[in-house]
């Protein structure tokens, strides 16, 4: 790899459960960790310059002819422009079709108990507002180091991770970029091992 | 199913065992004009059902796409109850993947009537059961 001249602008650990706003400049890299292993880490990218210029799950699946994002996956927004390119992932494989929980996905899948436990579009409300981000804006999601497997007979499932302590994956900016992260609280299902736990961001530009 | 986890329409007849809800649209003028005449706007569109498409998932490593030409035939149908009221927009581009033209479609609307639950997963149960109470 060719290292160029750029210092470490982000070096940060986000609890489990939290979430972050990072503005990312064009050519800029920034790497998640997983600290401790199976911990999914919800993740939505903007145009930093018109928020209404997306990623966009969808359009990301059908350019690169496959539902799993690994390295070289180019991240598509809502006009097919490139806003980031998966230049370095030792996981091997991330789900985008899995969406971020709610309180109100949680009522419907796990039962009223769920209510009011914490949960990413809680995260994404709140890092977001601060970019004008709001409801209208959260849209489907990459959900880095999380397993769902999506099979030839069209079934979908969460399932324990591939992920393991000190694995990593990282974007580079194909133009300047907000990145809005939650880092799942979810305990109702195996997407976090039952387990969420701390992850750390590390970026260069 | 909603962002806010109610029901919004069930599937309750189909000619066909699979639409593409993978796969999305491209930018559409067309929609985003009638989007427009309903206070819409682009920050609204999301990902979208692509009726009568198939895009086939293969079991390997990436799940690798592959667009299935003539997966849908002339007289294919598909029947949606509204599970509360809706405004649906429908757009019949050619499918992204797709090197054929569009074809035209028939949109029939009839008057509410009761028909029973086709059999359904316990998360849809739930989401039709808090919708009901909502709208009752």
């Amino acid at each position: 790899m060719t290292i160029t001249a750029t210092t470490v602008a982000l070096d940060s650990v986000v609890e489990a459960g939290d979430g972050a706003l990072v503005s990312v400049p064009a050519g800029g890299r920034l790497r998640i960790v997983d600290l401790h292993g199976n911990q999914a880490v919800d993740t939505l990218f903007y145009d930093a310059h018109d928020i209404d210029n997306r990623y966009s799950a969808f359009d990301t699946i059908r350019e690169q002819r496959a539902v799993f994002l690994t390295t070289g996956s180019r991240l598509i927004s809502t006009r097919l422009d490139e806003l980031a390119v998966i230049t370095d992932d030792t996981c091997g494989r991330h789900d985008t079709v899995g969406g971020a929980c709610s309180q109100e996905s949680n009522v419907i899948r796990y039962g009223e108990f769920t209510r009011h436990q914490h949960a990413c579009r809680q995260t994404f409300l709140r890092y977001g507002a601060q970019a004008g981000i709001g409801q209208r804006q959260l849209t489907h999601n990459i959900n880095f180091f999380m397993n769902v497997p999506v099979t030839s007979t069209g079934g979908l499932t969460f399932e324990d991770g591939l992920s393991a302590p000190g694995k990593y994956v990282e974007v580079t900016a194909s133009r300047d970029l907000f990145a809005l992260i939650s880092n799942c609280p979810q305990v109702n299902n195996p997407c976090n091992g039952w387990d969420p736990t701390p992850i750390q961001l590390l970026g260069w530009w | 199913m909603s962002d806010r986890g109610l029901a919004l329409a069930t599937v309750i007849a189909s000619t066909l065992d699979w639409h593409d809800c993978l796969t999305g649209a491209l930018p559409d003028r067309l929609l985003l004009l009638e989007l427009a005449k309903h206070g819409f706007a682009e920050a609204d569109l999301h990902g979208c059902i692509n009726f009568f498409s198939k895009v086939a998932v293969a079991d390997d490593p990436r799940a690798s796409l592959a667009y299935v030409p003539d997966h849908a035939h002339a007289g294919d149908t598909v029947t949606l109850r509204a599970d509360q009221d809706l405004l649906i927009f429908v757009s019949t581009a050619p499918h992204a993947l797709s090197d054929g033209p569009a074809a035209g479609v028939a949109v029939q609307l009839e008057s509410p009537s009761h028909v029973e639950d086709p059999v359904l997963r316990e998360e849809a149960v739930r989401a039709l059961r808090l919708t009901r109470e909502l709208i009752a």
